[in-house]
Protein backbone atom coordinates (compact mmCIF):
# COMPACT_ATOMS: atom_id res chain seq x y z
CA UNK A 1 0.00 0.00 0.00
CA UNK A 2 1.48 3.37 -1.27
CA UNK A 3 1.61 6.29 1.89
CA UNK A 4 1.16 8.86 -1.62
CA UNK A 5 -2.12 6.89 -2.46
CA UNK A 6 -3.45 7.21 1.27
CA UNK A 7 -2.13 10.38 1.59
CA UNK A 8 -4.27 11.65 -2.06
CA UNK A 9 -7.02 9.61 -0.61
CA UNK A 10 -7.06 11.59 2.73
CA UNK A 11 -7.08 14.68 1.08
CA UNK A 12 -10.26 13.91 -1.51
CA UNK A 13 -12.05 12.12 1.61
CA UNK A 14 -12.20 15.50 3.36
CA UNK A 15 -13.16 17.49 0.42
CA UNK A 16 -15.63 15.00 -0.69
CA UNK A 17 -17.07 14.61 2.89
CA UNK A 18 -17.58 18.50 4.03
CA UNK A 19 -17.44 20.52 0.16
CA UNK A 20 -18.95 18.21 -2.72
CA UNK A 21 -21.37 16.05 -1.43
CA UNK A 22 -23.19 19.02 0.99
CA UNK A 23 -22.77 20.88 -2.07
CA UNK A 24 -24.31 18.28 -4.30
CA UNK A 25 -26.89 16.27 -2.39
CA UNK A 26 -27.82 18.73 0.38
CA UNK A 27 -29.21 17.95 3.72
CA UNK A 28 -29.02 14.40 3.49
CA UNK A 29 -26.63 12.17 5.17
CA UNK A 30 -23.08 12.00 4.02
CA UNK A 31 -20.69 9.18 3.79
CA UNK A 32 -18.09 9.23 6.50
CA UNK A 33 -15.09 8.67 4.40
CA UNK A 34 -12.28 9.85 6.58
CA UNK A 35 -13.11 7.22 8.98
CA UNK A 36 -13.39 4.45 6.11
CA UNK A 37 -10.29 5.54 4.82
CA UNK A 38 -8.73 5.13 8.23
CA UNK A 39 -10.56 1.52 8.87
CA UNK A 40 -9.15 0.29 5.40
CA UNK A 41 -6.09 1.43 6.35
CA UNK A 42 -6.33 -0.49 9.28
CA UNK A 43 -7.92 -3.96 7.48
CA UNK A 44 -4.94 -3.49 4.76
CA UNK A 45 -2.38 -2.76 7.03
CA UNK A 46 -2.69 -3.20 10.35
CA UNK A 47 -4.06 -1.58 13.28
CA UNK A 48 -1.31 0.77 14.21
CA UNK A 49 -1.11 2.87 10.51
CA UNK A 50 -4.94 3.06 10.96
CA UNK A 51 -4.83 4.29 14.02
CA UNK A 52 -2.39 7.17 13.26
CA UNK A 53 -4.29 8.13 10.21
CA UNK A 54 -7.40 7.72 12.44
CA UNK A 55 -5.94 10.25 14.48
CA UNK A 56 -5.25 12.70 11.88
CA UNK A 57 -8.12 12.66 10.13
CA UNK A 58 -10.41 12.50 13.14
CA UNK A 59 -8.51 15.83 14.30
CA UNK A 60 -8.73 17.45 10.70
CA UNK A 61 -12.54 16.69 10.99
CA UNK A 62 -12.73 18.34 14.46
CA UNK A 63 -10.76 21.23 13.25
CA UNK A 64 -13.46 21.73 10.70
CA UNK A 65 -16.34 21.45 13.09
CA UNK A 66 -14.38 23.33 15.96
CA UNK A 67 -16.62 22.10 18.61
CA UNK A 68 -15.66 18.63 20.86
CA UNK A 69 -11.91 18.77 19.26
CA UNK A 70 -10.73 14.94 19.39
CA UNK A 71 -14.41 13.78 19.75
CA UNK A 72 -14.15 12.68 16.38
CA UNK A 73 -10.37 11.54 16.11
CA UNK A 74 -11.00 9.64 19.76
CA UNK A 75 -13.86 7.50 17.85
CA UNK A 76 -12.25 6.75 15.02
CA UNK A 77 -9.11 5.67 16.68
CA UNK A 78 -11.12 3.22 18.84
CA UNK A 79 -12.57 1.81 15.98
CA UNK A 80 -9.19 1.49 14.14
CA UNK A 81 -7.72 -0.20 17.37
CA UNK A 82 -10.67 -2.70 17.16
CA UNK A 83 -10.21 -3.70 13.57
CA UNK A 84 -6.70 -3.84 14.58
CA UNK A 85 -7.54 -6.95 16.69
CA UNK A 86 -9.21 -8.64 13.87
CA UNK A 87 -6.89 -7.58 11.20
CA UNK A 88 -4.37 -11.00 11.20
CA UNK A 89 -7.72 -13.25 11.03
CA UNK A 90 -9.25 -10.99 8.15
CA UNK A 91 -9.10 -13.00 4.62
CA UNK A 92 -8.10 -9.85 2.65
CA UNK A 93 -8.86 -10.74 -0.82
CA UNK A 94 -12.47 -10.65 -1.06
CA UNK A 95 -14.96 -7.12 -0.91
CA UNK A 96 -17.39 -8.96 1.09
CA UNK A 97 -14.28 -8.60 4.34
CA UNK A 98 -14.54 -4.54 4.34
CA UNK A 99 -18.01 -4.51 3.93
CA UNK A 100 -18.96 -6.76 6.87
CA UNK A 101 -15.83 -4.63 8.96
CA UNK A 102 -16.62 -1.18 8.19
CA UNK A 103 -20.57 -1.91 9.12
CA UNK A 104 -19.59 -3.41 12.29
CA UNK A 105 -16.59 -0.62 12.60
CA UNK A 106 -19.39 2.45 12.09
CA UNK A 107 -21.87 1.19 14.88
CA UNK A 108 -18.68 0.99 17.47
CA UNK A 109 -17.74 4.56 16.18
CA UNK A 110 -21.15 6.51 16.11
CA UNK A 111 -21.27 4.58 19.60
CA UNK A 112 -17.96 5.99 21.54
CA UNK A 113 -18.32 8.90 19.72
CA UNK A 114 -21.95 9.98 21.04
CA UNK A 115 -21.00 8.86 23.95
CA UNK A 116 -17.98 11.30 24.13
CA UNK A 117 -19.69 14.37 23.04
CA UNK A 118 -23.05 13.30 25.24
CA UNK A 119 -20.34 13.18 28.63
CA UNK A 120 -19.40 16.69 27.59
CA UNK A 121 -22.80 17.89 27.44
CA UNK A 122 -23.91 17.54 23.91
CA UNK A 123 -27.57 17.09 23.32
CA UNK A 124 -27.78 13.23 21.27
CA UNK A 125 -31.23 12.56 20.19
CA UNK A 126 -30.67 8.49 20.47
CA UNK A 127 -33.55 7.69 18.92
CA UNK A 128 -33.17 9.83 15.87
CA UNK A 129 -29.25 8.23 15.80
CA UNK A 130 -30.22 4.76 16.62
CA UNK A 131 -32.97 4.38 14.04
CA UNK A 132 -31.89 6.85 11.20
CA UNK A 133 -28.76 7.98 11.22
CA UNK A 134 -26.48 4.76 12.35
CA UNK A 135 -28.23 3.31 9.44
CA UNK A 136 -27.66 4.94 6.97
CA UNK A 137 -24.80 6.03 7.38
CA UNK A 138 -23.69 1.76 8.21
CA UNK A 139 -24.95 1.80 4.30
CA UNK A 140 -23.55 4.67 2.66
CA UNK A 141 -20.11 3.69 4.70
CA UNK A 142 -19.78 0.45 3.40
CA UNK A 143 -20.32 1.55 0.48
CA UNK A 144 -17.43 4.17 0.21
CA UNK A 145 -15.39 1.70 2.51
CA UNK A 146 -15.43 -0.91 -0.38
CA UNK A 147 -14.93 1.23 -2.60
CA UNK A 148 -12.18 2.76 -0.77
CA UNK A 149 -10.46 -0.69 -0.36
CA UNK A 150 -11.06 -1.95 -4.05
CA UNK A 151 -8.67 1.65 -5.03
CA UNK A 152 -6.39 1.56 -1.92
CA UNK A 153 -5.65 -2.30 -1.37
CA UNK A 154 -6.92 -4.15 -4.04
CA UNK A 155 -5.76 -2.69 -7.46
CA UNK A 156 -2.21 -2.39 -6.04
CA UNK A 157 -2.22 -5.57 -5.28
CA UNK A 158 -3.75 -6.98 -8.50
CA UNK A 159 -1.16 -5.17 -10.44
CA UNK A 160 1.79 -6.33 -8.12
CA UNK A 161 0.65 -9.93 -9.18
CA UNK A 162 0.60 -9.37 -12.78
CA UNK A 163 4.07 -7.77 -12.87
CA UNK A 164 5.27 -10.88 -10.70
CA UNK A 165 3.21 -13.58 -13.30
CA UNK A 166 5.13 -11.19 -16.13
CA UNK A 167 8.93 -11.36 -14.68
CA UNK A 168 9.82 -15.11 -15.10
CA UNK A 169 8.29 -15.57 -18.32
CA UNK A 170 10.34 -12.55 -19.41
CA UNK A 171 13.28 -14.57 -17.96
CA UNK A 172 12.81 -17.77 -19.60
CA UNK A 173 12.78 -16.15 -22.95
CA UNK A 174 16.14 -14.46 -22.20
CA UNK A 175 18.23 -17.23 -21.22
CA UNK A 176 20.68 -18.40 -23.68
CA UNK A 177 20.50 -21.72 -25.35
CA UNK A 178 22.15 -24.77 -23.98
CA UNK A 179 24.90 -26.70 -25.80
CA UNK A 180 24.29 -29.68 -28.08
CA UNK A 181 20.42 -28.27 -28.58
CA UNK A 182 19.62 -27.45 -31.93
CA UNK B 1 10.85 -7.50 25.61
CA UNK B 2 7.14 -8.17 24.70
CA UNK B 3 6.30 -6.83 28.24
CA UNK B 4 8.40 -3.65 27.62
CA UNK B 5 6.27 -3.24 24.04
CA UNK B 6 3.21 -3.81 26.07
CA UNK B 7 3.65 -1.75 28.56
CA UNK B 8 4.90 0.56 26.04
CA UNK B 9 1.86 0.31 24.31
CA UNK B 10 -0.50 0.88 27.36
CA UNK B 11 1.27 3.96 28.02
CA UNK B 12 1.12 5.37 25.04
CA UNK B 13 -3.00 4.54 24.73
CA UNK B 14 -3.29 5.99 28.42
CA UNK B 15 -1.60 9.38 27.01
CA UNK B 16 -3.50 9.00 23.84
CA UNK B 17 -7.17 8.90 26.16
CA UNK B 18 -5.68 11.25 28.47
CA UNK B 19 -5.02 14.11 25.42
CA UNK B 20 -8.16 13.32 23.57
CA UNK B 21 -10.51 13.90 26.93
CA UNK B 22 -8.53 16.86 27.72
CA UNK B 23 -9.05 18.29 24.62
CA UNK B 24 -12.89 17.49 23.90
CA UNK B 25 -13.19 18.82 27.54
CA UNK B 26 -11.90 22.14 26.54
CA UNK B 27 -13.53 22.66 23.35
CA UNK B 28 -16.54 21.47 24.18
CA UNK B 29 -17.45 24.97 26.06
CA UNK B 30 -18.43 28.17 23.45
CA UNK B 31 -15.27 29.61 22.66
CA UNK B 32 -14.62 32.67 21.86
CA UNK B 33 -11.28 32.13 19.85
CA UNK B 34 -10.02 29.35 18.40
CA UNK B 35 -6.62 27.76 18.66
CA UNK B 36 -3.79 28.41 15.93
CA UNK B 37 -3.60 24.80 15.01
CA UNK B 38 -8.09 25.35 13.46
CA UNK B 39 -6.92 29.06 12.51
CA UNK B 40 -4.09 27.06 10.37
CA UNK B 41 -6.35 24.28 9.29
CA UNK B 42 -9.39 26.47 8.40
CA UNK B 43 -7.89 28.71 6.53
CA UNK B 44 -5.68 26.67 4.66
CA UNK B 45 -8.96 24.26 4.03
CA UNK B 46 -11.13 27.52 3.28
CA UNK B 47 -9.99 28.19 -0.53
CA UNK B 48 -9.51 24.96 -1.27
CA UNK B 49 -13.25 23.97 -0.06
CA UNK B 50 -14.54 27.02 -1.69
CA UNK B 51 -13.41 25.69 -4.84
CA UNK B 52 -14.59 22.22 -4.79
CA UNK B 53 -18.30 23.87 -3.05
CA UNK B 54 -18.12 26.10 -6.40
CA UNK B 55 -16.86 23.23 -9.09
CA UNK B 56 -19.76 21.09 -7.22
CA UNK B 57 -22.58 23.00 -7.87
CA UNK B 58 -21.79 23.97 -10.90
CA UNK B 59 -21.76 20.21 -11.72
CA UNK B 60 -25.02 20.22 -9.58
CA UNK B 61 -26.90 22.84 -11.31
CA UNK B 62 -25.48 20.91 -14.80
CA UNK B 63 -26.72 18.14 -14.04
CA UNK B 64 -30.44 19.02 -13.07
CA UNK B 65 -30.33 20.99 -15.97
CA UNK B 66 -29.68 18.25 -18.08
CA UNK B 67 -32.08 15.96 -16.35
CA UNK B 68 -35.29 18.38 -16.19
CA UNK B 69 -34.57 18.66 -20.32
CA UNK B 70 -36.78 15.49 -20.77
CA UNK B 71 -39.54 16.96 -18.16
CA UNK B 72 -39.66 20.56 -19.88
CA UNK B 73 -39.72 18.55 -23.48
CA UNK B 74 -43.02 17.32 -22.10
CA UNK B 75 -44.46 20.05 -20.53
CA UNK B 76 -43.61 21.98 -23.60
CA UNK B 77 -45.19 19.82 -25.80
CA UNK B 78 -48.75 19.92 -23.27
CA UNK B 79 -48.60 23.27 -22.80
CA UNK B 80 -47.97 24.06 -26.40
CA UNK B 81 -50.80 21.70 -27.16
CA UNK B 82 -53.25 23.46 -24.54
CA UNK B 83 -52.36 26.55 -26.14
CA UNK B 84 -53.66 25.48 -29.97
CA UNK B 85 -56.59 23.91 -28.10
CA UNK B 86 -57.19 27.24 -25.78
CA UNK B 87 -56.23 29.64 -29.54
CA UNK B 88 -59.55 27.16 -31.06
CA UNK B 89 -62.19 27.48 -28.43
CA UNK B 90 -61.18 31.54 -28.56
CA UNK B 91 -61.62 31.80 -32.27
CA UNK B 92 -64.91 29.29 -32.20
CA UNK B 93 -65.96 31.38 -29.10
CA UNK B 94 -65.67 35.20 -31.05
CA UNK B 95 -67.08 33.51 -33.96
CA UNK B 96 -70.16 32.38 -32.17
CA UNK B 97 -70.51 35.79 -30.70
CA UNK B 98 -70.15 37.48 -34.03
CA UNK B 99 -72.59 35.26 -35.27
CA UNK B 100 -74.71 36.04 -32.29
CA UNK B 101 -74.48 39.84 -32.76
CA UNK B 102 -75.66 39.43 -36.58
CA UNK B 103 -78.57 37.35 -36.28
CA UNK B 104 -79.78 39.38 -33.47
CA UNK B 105 -79.68 42.59 -35.89
CA UNK B 106 -81.42 40.29 -38.42
CA UNK B 107 -83.90 39.17 -35.78
CA UNK B 108 -84.31 42.54 -34.87
CA UNK B 109 -85.13 43.73 -38.51
CA UNK B 110 -87.30 40.53 -39.01
CA UNK B 111 -89.48 41.15 -36.11
CA UNK B 112 -89.78 45.01 -37.44
CA UNK B 113 -90.99 44.38 -40.91
CA UNK B 114 -94.90 43.43 -41.97
CA UNK B 115 -94.71 40.74 -44.29
CA UNK B 116 -93.38 37.40 -44.22
CA UNK B 117 -89.59 36.68 -44.23
CA UNK B 118 -87.13 34.14 -44.51
CA UNK B 119 -83.76 33.98 -42.86
CA UNK B 120 -80.84 32.43 -44.87
CA UNK B 121 -77.50 31.85 -44.71
CA UNK B 122 -74.76 32.91 -47.85
CA UNK B 123 -73.58 29.37 -48.55
CA UNK B 124 -71.65 30.03 -51.19
CA UNK B 125 -70.06 33.20 -53.52
CA UNK B 126 -67.65 33.45 -56.78
CA UNK B 127 -64.41 33.26 -55.24
CA UNK B 128 -63.06 35.64 -57.75
CA UNK B 129 -66.06 38.19 -56.76
CA UNK B 130 -66.10 38.39 -60.76
CA UNK B 131 -70.11 38.12 -59.93
CA UNK B 132 -71.69 40.25 -57.37
CA UNK B 133 -73.81 37.61 -56.40
CA UNK B 134 -74.22 34.84 -53.98
CA UNK B 135 -75.74 31.70 -53.11
CA UNK B 136 -78.32 31.47 -49.71
CA UNK B 137 -79.45 28.47 -48.29
CA UNK B 138 -83.39 28.43 -48.88
CA UNK B 139 -85.28 27.94 -51.85
CA UNK B 140 -88.82 27.30 -52.93
CA UNK B 141 -89.20 25.04 -50.13
CA UNK B 142 -89.20 27.53 -48.24
CA UNK B 143 -91.08 29.84 -50.06
CA UNK B 144 -88.36 32.08 -51.96
CA UNK B 145 -88.78 32.90 -55.15
CA UNK B 146 -87.34 34.90 -57.98
CA UNK B 147 -87.60 38.41 -57.95
CA UNK B 148 -87.63 39.03 -53.69
CA UNK B 149 -86.04 41.71 -52.03
CA UNK B 150 -83.12 40.00 -50.10
CA UNK B 151 -82.19 42.54 -47.11
CA UNK B 152 -80.23 42.81 -43.95
CA UNK B 153 -79.21 44.75 -40.89
CA UNK B 154 -77.46 47.78 -42.50
CA UNK B 155 -79.50 47.94 -45.29
CA UNK B 156 -80.82 46.28 -49.20
CA UNK B 157 -78.24 44.03 -50.25
CA UNK B 158 -80.15 42.62 -53.59
CA UNK B 159 -82.77 40.86 -54.94
CA UNK B 160 -83.31 36.59 -56.06
CA UNK B 161 -82.46 35.92 -59.49
CA UNK B 162 -82.67 31.94 -60.01
CA UNK B 163 -84.33 29.87 -57.30
CA UNK B 164 -83.91 25.76 -56.54
CA UNK B 165 -85.94 23.97 -54.26
CA UNK B 166 -83.47 24.91 -51.43
CA UNK B 167 -81.00 27.33 -52.69
CA UNK B 168 -81.85 30.31 -54.31
CA UNK B 169 -78.80 33.72 -55.80
CA UNK B 170 -79.03 36.68 -55.01
CA UNK B 171 -77.85 39.65 -56.89
CA UNK B 172 -76.23 42.12 -55.50
CA UNK B 173 -77.32 46.31 -55.30
CA UNK B 174 -74.03 47.12 -57.05
CA UNK B 175 -74.16 44.56 -59.38
CA UNK B 176 -74.69 46.90 -63.24
CA UNK B 177 -78.01 44.58 -63.79
CA UNK B 178 -79.49 46.05 -60.83
CA UNK B 179 -81.55 49.14 -60.15
CA UNK B 180 -83.73 50.01 -57.27
CA UNK B 181 -86.01 52.53 -57.22
CA UNK B 182 -85.05 54.51 -54.40
CA UNK B 183 -86.11 58.15 -53.19
CA UNK B 184 -83.75 60.67 -51.54
CA UNK B 185 -84.92 60.55 -47.76
CA UNK B 186 -84.30 64.28 -47.69
CA UNK B 187 -85.67 66.37 -50.75
CA UNK B 188 -87.89 63.40 -51.15
CA UNK B 189 -86.92 63.20 -54.97
CA UNK B 190 -86.95 59.74 -56.80
CA UNK B 191 -84.17 58.26 -58.25
CA UNK B 192 -82.80 54.99 -59.46
CA UNK B 193 -79.61 53.61 -57.96
CA UNK B 194 -77.76 51.16 -60.06
CA UNK B 195 -74.49 49.32 -59.42
CA UNK B 196 -71.89 50.32 -61.16
CA UNK B 197 -69.93 46.92 -61.32
CA UNK B 198 -66.27 48.32 -61.41
CA UNK B 199 -65.39 46.54 -58.29
CA UNK B 200 -65.77 50.01 -56.15
CA UNK B 201 -68.51 48.28 -54.55
CA UNK B 202 -70.41 52.00 -55.53
CA UNK B 203 -73.86 52.55 -56.63
CA UNK B 204 -74.98 55.05 -59.45
CA UNK B 205 -77.86 57.29 -58.72
CA UNK B 206 -79.99 58.82 -61.22
CA UNK B 207 -82.62 60.98 -60.57
CA UNK B 208 -86.25 60.53 -62.26
CA UNK B 209 -87.19 64.53 -62.58
CA UNK B 210 -85.27 66.59 -64.47
CA UNK B 211 -84.93 69.30 -61.19
CA UNK B 212 -83.37 67.06 -58.30
CA UNK B 213 -82.19 68.22 -55.41
CA UNK B 214 -79.11 65.61 -54.08
CA UNK B 215 -76.20 66.37 -52.15
CA UNK B 216 -73.52 64.30 -50.72
CA UNK B 217 -74.53 62.93 -47.10
CA UNK B 218 -78.06 62.10 -48.17
CA UNK B 219 -79.75 58.94 -47.54
CA UNK B 220 -81.47 57.01 -50.14
CA UNK B 221 -84.13 54.45 -49.20
CA UNK B 222 -86.47 51.96 -51.39
CA UNK B 223 -89.43 54.03 -52.78
CA UNK B 224 -91.79 50.81 -52.02
CA UNK B 225 -92.73 51.60 -56.09
CA UNK B 226 -90.37 48.96 -58.21
CA UNK B 227 -93.05 46.14 -57.16
CA UNK B 228 -89.70 44.57 -55.38
CA UNK B 229 -88.60 46.35 -52.91
CA UNK B 230 -91.04 47.67 -49.73
CA UNK B 231 -90.52 51.32 -49.04
CA UNK B 232 -88.17 52.40 -46.38
CA UNK B 233 -85.10 50.10 -46.30
CA UNK B 234 -82.06 52.22 -46.68
CA UNK B 235 -80.35 52.07 -50.20
CA UNK B 236 -76.75 53.39 -49.30
CA UNK B 237 -75.50 56.98 -48.97
CA UNK B 238 -74.38 59.63 -51.19
CA UNK B 239 -70.53 60.44 -51.11
CA UNK B 240 -70.98 62.81 -54.41
CA UNK B 241 -72.59 65.04 -56.91
CA UNK B 242 -71.76 65.85 -60.54
CA UNK B 243 -73.53 67.60 -62.92
CA UNK B 244 -72.93 66.89 -66.85
CA UNK B 245 -71.05 69.33 -68.99
CA UNK B 246 -73.73 70.94 -70.06
CA UNK B 247 -75.38 71.21 -66.50
CA UNK B 248 -79.12 69.70 -67.62
CA UNK B 249 -78.77 66.52 -65.44
CA UNK B 250 -77.03 65.49 -62.17
CA UNK B 251 -75.74 61.93 -60.85
CA UNK B 252 -74.34 61.21 -57.69
CA UNK B 253 -72.02 58.30 -56.15
CA UNK B 254 -73.05 56.26 -53.46
CA UNK B 255 -71.91 53.53 -50.95
CA UNK B 256 -73.78 51.12 -50.01
CA UNK B 257 -73.74 50.21 -46.24
CA UNK B 258 -73.88 46.83 -46.56
CA UNK B 259 -70.31 44.93 -46.63
CA UNK B 260 -71.16 42.93 -49.81
CA UNK B 261 -67.50 41.66 -48.93
CA UNK B 262 -68.41 39.79 -45.79
CA UNK B 263 -71.79 38.97 -46.02
CA UNK B 264 -73.17 35.66 -44.20
CA UNK B 265 -76.64 36.13 -43.50
CA UNK B 266 -79.43 37.75 -45.25
CA UNK B 267 -83.14 38.19 -45.11
CA UNK B 268 -85.68 37.26 -47.81
CA UNK B 269 -89.15 39.22 -48.32
CA UNK B 270 -91.54 37.03 -49.40
CA UNK B 271 -94.18 39.22 -49.16
CA UNK B 272 -92.99 42.64 -51.10
CA UNK B 273 -95.83 44.92 -50.60
CA UNK B 274 -96.16 44.44 -47.13
CA UNK B 275 -92.14 44.09 -46.01
CA UNK B 276 -91.68 47.35 -45.78
CA UNK B 277 -89.79 48.96 -42.78
CA UNK B 278 -91.58 50.21 -39.94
Amino acid sequence: MKQARVIVALFVSVLLQTAVIPALLPGVVVPDFVFCLSAVVAIAAGGRPGVALAAVGGLIKDGLTGAFIGANAGADMVAAVLIGFVEPQLFKESLLTPAVVIGAATWAREAVYMFSIGSFGARVDMQRAICVVAPWLTALNICAGVLIYWWIYLVPRERQRTLIQAEPAASMELRPRGPGRS
Amino acid sequence: MNKLLSRRRAIVTCVSVILLVTLIYSTARDRERLSAAEHVLREVFAPVARGANYVSRAVSLWVSFVASIGRMKRENEALSAEVDQLRSEVVQLSEAARENARLSSLLELKSSLDGRAVAARVVYRDPASWLETAVIDKGSSQGVGTGMAVVGPRGVIGRTTSVTAHTATVLFAIDPRSAIGGIDSRSRDLVIAEGIGDGSGLLRVRPIGADCDIVAGDVIVTSGMGGIYPKGHIVADVISVEQDKYGVSTTAIARPRVDFQRLEEVLVLIDPTRGAAR
